[in-house]
C-alpha cells in the first residue's frame, strides 16, 4: 500500500466514524482531533525514502498510484503542507468541539483533508484542479453549515477553483505539444497567459476575495477561519509546486513584485471595511481578508519560493485563529449570528473571556505584541520597510484602519447591559480561550520553539 | 422503436450551425425567468442543443454525454427547488397549482442586463481564438462564458449561481473539446458537472430552507 492510500483510508474512515457519532458531539470532536492529530505526528515521523509500517499494513513511502494513466503520490513537496493541514484540522476539531460549534464541521473535516491530499498530490494542471474543485464542494457544505442560512458563503467558494480550471487545462493541452512552441509562438504565449490567469484566480485577489467576507458573514466563526487558512496553505503549496515545475512563469510575470502588491491591495481592502464594519461577522471576514493578505504579503517578500518563515506563519496562525473564532462562536451563541454592534448590550459584562478572546485574538492577528504572530508580523514590516517603502506605506495604512475597526467593535461589545436574564459565558469556553492565550503568549516570547520544525517542513518541500 | 446506431446517426443530421440562436434564446430565458421551473427548462433546453452543437468536435456518443449530465443536473435541482416549494406552500397554506410569478423590479434589471449583453454581443462579436475552434462556436463559448458571469451577478441564489458556473464550465467545454477528445477530458467536464449539480441542490434546500415559517418540522 502506499502512503497516499493510507492516509487517504484513514481519513475517511475518521470522517465514517465522527459521522456516525455526530448526535454525541464531544466524542465525535475528540476522535476527530485525536485521529487527525495522530495523523499528523505519524507523517511528521515518516523517513522518505524507506519503506515503514502504517496502521499495521507496509506502507512504500515512494510507490504511486495510478488512475485513468495519471500517476498520484504523496511526494515530500506533498507532505509539509498535508501535514501542516493535518495539525490545523487537529486544532480546529479540539476548539470548535469545546466551543459548541455545529455539528456538521467535525466529520467534514477529515473528508476536505482527504480531497486537498489528493489535490497536493496530483499532476498539477490536469487533475489537481479537478480534485481542488471537488475541495471546494466540500468547502462549500462545510460553510453552509446544518442550519438554514444564506448559501451565500458556499456559492463563493466554489468561484475560484471553477473559473481557473478551464485556463489550467488549455495550458496542460499546450505544454503537452512539444512542436507548438517552435510553430506557434503566440498559442505557446497565450499559455503561459492563461497559466497565470489560472493562478491568478486561486489566489482569489480583489474583486475575487468575496468568498472570503462572505465566510465571515454567513458560516460559522471556525468554519470560516479553517477554510481561508487550509486554503491558503493548499494554494501557496500549489503555486509554488507549479513555479517550481514551470520557472518560465517569471518572464511573464515577476511573483516577487505581483505577490506584495496584490497581498497589499488585500489588506487595504479589508482594513477600509473593517472600519466600516457594523456587524461583528462583516468584521471578522474581512480581519480573515487582511490575515490572507498578510500571509502572501510574507510570502511576496520572502522571495518566489518562500522559506522557512511561512511555514512557521502557518504552524502559529491556527493558535490565534481559534482563539478569535472560540470567542466569536461564545459571543454568537447569545446573541446570534453576525450581531450589529448596537445589539451587542452586556457582552463585556456577561461574556467577558469571549469578548477579550475576540478583541485580543483580532489584534493579535494584526500583529499585536505578546501575540504569536508577533514575531513574524514584526519581520514582515522590517523586511518590507527595508525592500519596498511604498508597500511599506500602504500596509501600515491598512494596519490603522484594520485597528480603528477592532477599537470600534470594543465600543460595541461594551455596551452597558440591558437584558438582565443574558446567561453568562460557559466555564469550558473561558477555559479554553486562556489556555491558547497561554500557548500564543509562550510562543511569541520563545519563536525558535518552533523554527526546528520549520526548518525540517522546508528541507521536504525543497525536495523535487 | 429505433436502435441506438439510428438515434445517433439521427442527431447527426441536426447538427446545424443555425441552433446557435435558439439556444442563446435559451440561455437569455434562462437568465430572465424568476420562476425556477421556467429557468429550469430554459436550462435543459440549452443542454440539449449544447450536446447537438459539439458534435461537430467530436463522437455522438461522447457530444451526448451533454444529455446525460445536463438531464442530470436538472433533476437534481428540479428535485430541489420542488422540495423547497411544496413545503413552503404547504406551511403558508398556499395551494400548489396557484401561480406566484412575480414582476418585480430584479426581473426588470434581469431583462435589461441580458438584453444588453445581447446587443453588445451583437455588436462587438467578441471570441476567443481557440485553435481548432470553427469560428462560429468560438463566438457561441464566448457568449456562454459570458452569460454565466453575468448569471452569477444577479444575485447569491445557488439556483442562478448553478445556471452561472454551469454555462462557464459548458463554454470550458467547447474549448477544450476542440483541443482534445481523450477519455480523460471528456470524463473529466462530465465528472465536474455533476459535482456541480450535487453540490448545487444541496444549497437549493439548505438557503430555501431559510423561506419555510417553520423549518424544524420539515
Amino acid at each position: 500500500m502506499s502512503l497516499l492510500v493510507a492516509l487517504l483510508l484513514a481519513l475517511l474512515g475518521l470522517s465514517l466514524l465522527a459521522g456516525i457519532l455526530r448526535h454525541i458531539p464531544l466524542l465525535s470532536g475528540a476522535i476527530a482531533a485525536a485521529g487527525l492529530g495522530w495523523l499528523a505526528w505519524r507523517l511528521w515521523q515518516l523517513p522518505t525514502l524507506e519503506t515503514s509500517t502504517f496502521l499495521r499494513r507496509v506502507i512504500f513511502l515512494e510507490r504511486s498510484n495510478t488512475l485513468f494513466g495519471f500517476t498520484f503520490q504523496l511526494t515530500p513537496l506533498a507532505r509539509s503542507p498535508i501535514l501542516l493541514i493535518l495539525f490545523w484540522g487537529a486544532l480546529f476539531a479540539l476548539v470548535a468541539t469545546l466551543s459548541r460549534t455545529e455539528r456538521s464541521f467535525i466529520p467534514t473535516t477529515p473528508l476536505l483533508i482527504a480531497a486537498l491530499t489528493l489535490f497536493l498530490s496530483s499532476a498539477p494542471l490536469l487533475w489537481a484542479p479537478f480534485w481542488l474543485m471537488v475541495a471546494a464542494i466540500l468547502m462549500g457544505v462545510m460553510a453552509q453549515g446544518n442550519r438554514p442560512r444564506p448559501a451565500r458563503a458556499a456559492l463563493r467558494t466554489l468561484l475560484a477553483p471553477i473559473l481557473a480550471f478551464p485556463f489550467f487545462l488549455f495550458a496542460a493541452w499546450v505544454f503537452s505539444q512539444s512542436a507548438v512552441a517552435a510553430d506557434n509562438p503566440r498559442l505557446w504565449n497565450n499559455a503561459w497567459k492563461a497559466l497565470i490567469v489560472g493562478m491568478f484566480i486561486l489566489l482569489s485577489p480583489v474583486p475575487l476575495h468575496g468568498w472570503i467576507t462572505a465566510l465571515g458573514e454567513s458560516a460559522s466563526p471556525f468554519a470560516g477561519a479553517f477554510l481561508v487558512g487550509v486554503w491558503q496553505i493548499a494554494i501557496y503549496a500549489f503555486l509554488r509546486n507549479l513555479l517550481f515545475t514551470y520557472p518560465s512563469i517569471t518572464d511573464f510575470v515577476d511573483p516577487g513584485v505581483a505577490l506584495p502588491w496584490i497581498a497589499v491591495i488585500q489588506m487595504l481592502w479589508a482594513g477600509v471595511f473593517m472600519f466600516g464594519s457594523q456587524r461583528l461577522g462583516q468584521l471578522w471576514g474581512y480581519l480573515l481578508l487582511w490575515t490572507y493578505g498578510a500571509a502572501f504579503l510574507a510570502w511576496g517578500l520572502t522571495g518566489e519560493l518562500g522559506s522557512e518563515a511561512i511555514f512557521w506563519l502557518f504552524m502559529v496562525t491556527p493558535l490565534v485563529l481559534t482563539l478569535t473564532a472560540a470567542g466569536l462562536q461564545s459571543i454568537f451563541h447569545r446573541f446570534g449570528e453576525n450581531p450589529a454592534y448596537q445589539t451587542l448590550h452586556g457582552a463585556t459584562e456577561r461574556l467577558p473571556l469571549s469578548s477579550l478572546g475576540f478583541i485580543i485574538g483580532g489584534l493579535f492577528l494584526l500583529g499585536w505584541p505578546l501575540g504569536a504572530l508577533f514575531p513574524i508580523r514584526l519581520a514582515t514590516f522590517w523586511v518590507a520597510e527595508y525592500r519596498a517603502g511604498d508597500v511599506f506605506l500602504w500596509v501600515m495604512l491598512a494596519l490603522a484602519l484594520a485597528l480603528l475597526g477592532v477599537i470600534r467593535a470594543v465600543r460595541g461589545l461594551a455596551r452597558p447591559i440591558q437584558d438582565v436574564t443574558l446567561q453568562r459565558e460557559p466555564r469550558i469556553i473561558a477555559w479554553t480561550i486562556g489556555i491558547l492565550l497561554a500557548a500564543g503568549s509562550l510562543i511569541a516570547l520563545n519563536p525558535g520553539l518552533l523554527t526546528p520544525i520549520a526548518e525540517q517542513m522546508l528541507v521536504w518541500f525543497n525536495m523535487l | 422503436m429505433p436502435t441506438l446506431d439510428q438515434f445517433l446517426s439521427f442527431t447527426q443530421r441536426l447538427n446545424n450551425p443555425a441552433l446557435i440562436l435558439p439556444s442563446i434564446l435559451f440561455v437569455a430565458a434562462m437568465l430572465i425567468f424568476s420562476d425556477w421551473r421556467w429557468a429550469l427548462a430554459a436550462f435543459a433546453g440549452t443542454k440539449v442543443l449544447a450536446g447537438i452543437l459539439l458534435l461537430q468536435l467530436m463522437p455522438p456518443e461522447w457530444a451526448l454525454q451533454q444529455w446525460v449530465t445536463g438531464g442530470l443536473m436538472a433533476i437534481m435541482w428540479f428535485m430541489a427547488a420542488r422540495r423547497v416549494d411544496i413545503v413552503r406552500r404547504k406551511q403558508t397554506n398556499v395551494p400548489w397549482w396557484k401561480p406566484e410569478w412575480r414582476y418585480n423590479p430584479s426581473t426588470w434589471m434581469r431583462l435589461a442586463f441580458v438584453l444588453l449583453l445581447l446587443v453588445s454581443v451583437y455588436i462587438t462579436r467578441p471570441y476567443l481564438p481557440v485553435p481548432k475552434l470553427p469560428a462560429d462556436l468560438a463566438r457561441y463559448a464566448t457568449f456562454l462564458a459570458l452569460a454565466g458571469l453575468v448569471a452569477m451577478g444577479f444575485g447569491d441564489r445557488p439556483l442562478r449561481w448553478g445556471f452561472g458556473l454551469s454555462l462557464w464550465l459548458l463554454a470550458a467545454s467547447f474549448a477544450l473539446h476542440a483541443l482534445q477528445v481523450t477519455v480523460d477530458t471528456v470524463g473529466l467536464m462530465a465528472g465536474m458537472e455533476l459535482l456541480l449539480g450535487f453540490a448545487i441542490s444541496y444549497f437549493i434546500i439548505v438557503d430555501g430552507a431559510r423561506s419555510w415559517p417553520h423549518p424544524e418540522e420539515a
